[in-house]
């Protein structure tokens, strides 16, 4: 019997619609699924009930004629996304009972095209890691191996989408919390170009970089998907009024003649020998196409890392001060006096990583340690910024990267050293620091068995050559239709 | 270097209480992290200009208006045409999430004597 969760949203649509089956019995399959799955631990909460009452609207309108890309298709939503009325925890303890009184608008926008939200998805506490070992909630376990780590932040929404639970979920990514996971799981994952998806309504970790985006088993559901959340969003003044096009029709159109760039420092110490081959291996199949590999150098590459864990924790000591105890979230109890009373409900609330980002943030932003630290890192990501300006005016249409310097890590065997952990992000960083869009898709796997990715980054609002190119490359692959083995 | 006293100081100044066992812990750790980033001080950035935002966005300004009054914790009905369903947030809805309210009042600790 077919497995109704594991369908592509071009498989239900056409199911739907030729009446193979109902929108009720696709959303009972991936609810089904994961409660088989539970220990994955993929999902912070289901939402069964609202999520099939739903699926009954939904055929109702089928049934009158009612058609849409994405009518009829089950999602799972990251747990920083506020969803009207259901739980919204940012995978952190001081929001264990927080429940929004609206939807961000990403969530409004996809329910308008008719998907049905199972649930809320797993991720490190506040978006804030590498591994999901973070989340308040346990960590959320790589479904090809569940001794490894799915990646992080989004561990819980990629996890969901390599299991076969449903055919899309949403992310954000601040560092590298889409693609990265994406890596680890096998899946396709794209953090859109900063401003291109509205933010209202994304509980904030570093506003400047944080970025909304979708995930996918394959490229054709990741366009359909992030075609439903893009656009200028008055509630969101960095949302930028840039046209939207089809993305769709990117698909399948030939690569013959562009120029994929190949940044010499990606390749140099620390960029695990697997990776590199079969990074060499993708490049030789987009050169089969037609492409033409290009070297081109981005200098300040090193440099990412060290501007990344200085401007994320000054934005996120800012972002979280808002957590007090007072109007929403955690409060501590007892007789306390005000100061305290903030003290304790924050310290009970906060994880270890949370309150450690807290910490090296005000640091940073401290009257003596500014000029030195935040103001430098400024500067430095002006620079990293026109490495990226500089490859794509004259010498490339895109370039190709690893995601990550390793395949996945085991759980536990990083989270003692949070920059060993850090130090995970240095490929995918420097894309939220210049604010551009980048795709991760599955290109084999490592020596321990695990998936890894190719990285695709683009100029900005040029999503549309990153579809292309990994489209061509999907046809010419089968990277995307290998599935982990599922108890 | 940061010593585990101006780490306590940081804590107090962003009301945090670190759990005495990790305050050794977790200085190593700011530690590690600010040596780190110390490799920015190589470059020389004296003729680069700061970037705090991609697009470099401007603020957006509107008048501070309250759009959902009431004295009742249930939904109210509203009705202002100009204001987007989106923006009104009800205060019913709102204090279901105050941990300590009486009526639409949020309680907390004696601030003055």
């Amino acid at each position: 019997m077919t497995d109704l969760a594991a369908l592509s949203i071009s498989a239900i649509r056409e199911g739907l619609q030729s009446r193979q089956f109902s929108c009720a019995e696709v959303t009972t399959a991936a609810l089904k699924k994961a409660e088989k799955l539970k220990s994955l631990n993929c999902f912070i909460e289901l939402s069964a009930d609202s999520a099939l009452r739903q699926a009954h609207e939904i055929d109702i309108l089928i049934k009158a004629g009612k058609q849409g890309p994405l009518l009829g298709v089950p999602i799972g939503i990251k747990d920083v996304i506020c969803t009207k009325g259901v739980k919204t925890t940012a995978g952190s303890k001081i929001l264990h009972n927080f429940i929004p009184p609206y939807d961000a608008t990403v969530v409004r926008k996809l329910l308008t095209a008719g998907t049905v939200s199972i649930g809320k998805l797993n991720m490190d506490e506040f978006a804030m890691g590498s591994s999901n070992e973070n989340s308040a909630y346990g960590p959320v376990k790589n479904p090809w191996n569940p001794e490894y780590v799915p990646g992080g932040s989004s561990g819980g929404s990629a996890a969901a989408v390599a299991a076969g639970i449903c055919p899309s979920t949403l992310g954000t990514d601040t560092g590298g919390s889409i693609r990265q996971p994406a890596s680890f799981c096998g899946i396709v994952g794209l953090k859109p170009t900063y401003g291109r998806v509205s933010r209202y309504g994304v509980i904030a970790y570093a506003s400047s970089l944080d970025q909304v985006g979708a995930f996918a088993a394959n490229v054709r559901d990741c366009a359909l998907v992030t075609q439903a959340i893009c656009g200028r969003d008055p509630n969101d003044a960095t949302s930028v009024d840039q046209a939207v096009p089809d993305f769709e029709k990117s698909l399948g159109l030939p690569i013959k003649g562009l120029r994929v760039g190949i940044p010499k420092e990606y390749f140099v110490t620390g960029l695990a020998g697997d990776i590199s081959a079969a990074l060499k291996k993708a490049i030789q199949v987009l050169e089969r196409l037609g492409a033409i590999p290009v070297e081109v150098s981005l200098p300040h590459t090193e440099l990412a890392v060290s501007v990344y864990y200085i401007l994320a924790p000054a934005e996120a000591s800012s972002n979280l001060a808002r957590f007090d105890g007072i109007r929403y979230g955690h409060r501590a109890s007892g007789q306390l006096d005000l100061k305290t009373l903030y003290a304790k409900s924050r310290s009970e609330g906060f994880g270890k990583e949370v309150q450690r980002r807290i910490l090296v943030g005000s640091y940073v932003l401290s009257s003596g340690y500014y000029d030195a630290f935040y103001l430098k890192a400024q500067k430095v990501r002006s620079l990293i910024a026109q490495d990226f300006q500089t490859a794509f005016k004259d010498q490339c249409d895109l370039i190709i990267a690893p995601t990550t310097p390793a395949a996945p890590f085991k759980i536990g065997e990083k989270i003692s050293d949070p920059l060993q952990m850090y130090l995970n992000d240095i490929f995918t960083i420097p894309v939220n620091l210049a604010g551009l869009p980048g795709m991760s898709i599955p290109c084999g796997f490592g020596d321990n068995g695990l998936p890894i990715g190719i990285q695709l980054i683009g100029r900005p609002w040029d999503e549309e050559t990153l579809f292309r190119v990994a489209s061509a490359y999907e046809s010419e692959t089968d990277w995307h239709t290998r599935k982990p083995a599922l108890n | 270097m940061i010593s585990e006293e101006e780490v306590l100081k940081l804590a107090t100044l962003a009301r945090l209480e670190i759990e005495p066992s990790f305050v050794p812990v977790i200085t190593g750790h700011v530690n590690s992290i600010l040596q780190y980033v110390q490799q920015l001080d190589k470059v020389d950035t004296s003729a680069v200009a700061p970037m705090s935002h991609v697009h470099g966005a401007n603020n957006v300004l509107r008048e501070d208006r309250v759009i959902c009054a009431g004295t009742n914790p249930e939904p109210l009905p509203l009705g202002d045409p100009e204001v987007p369903q989106q923006e009104m947030l009800q205060s019913g809805a709102l204090l279901r999430n105050v941990p300590d309210h009486s009526g639409r009042f949020i309680r907390v600790p004696l601030i003055v004597e």
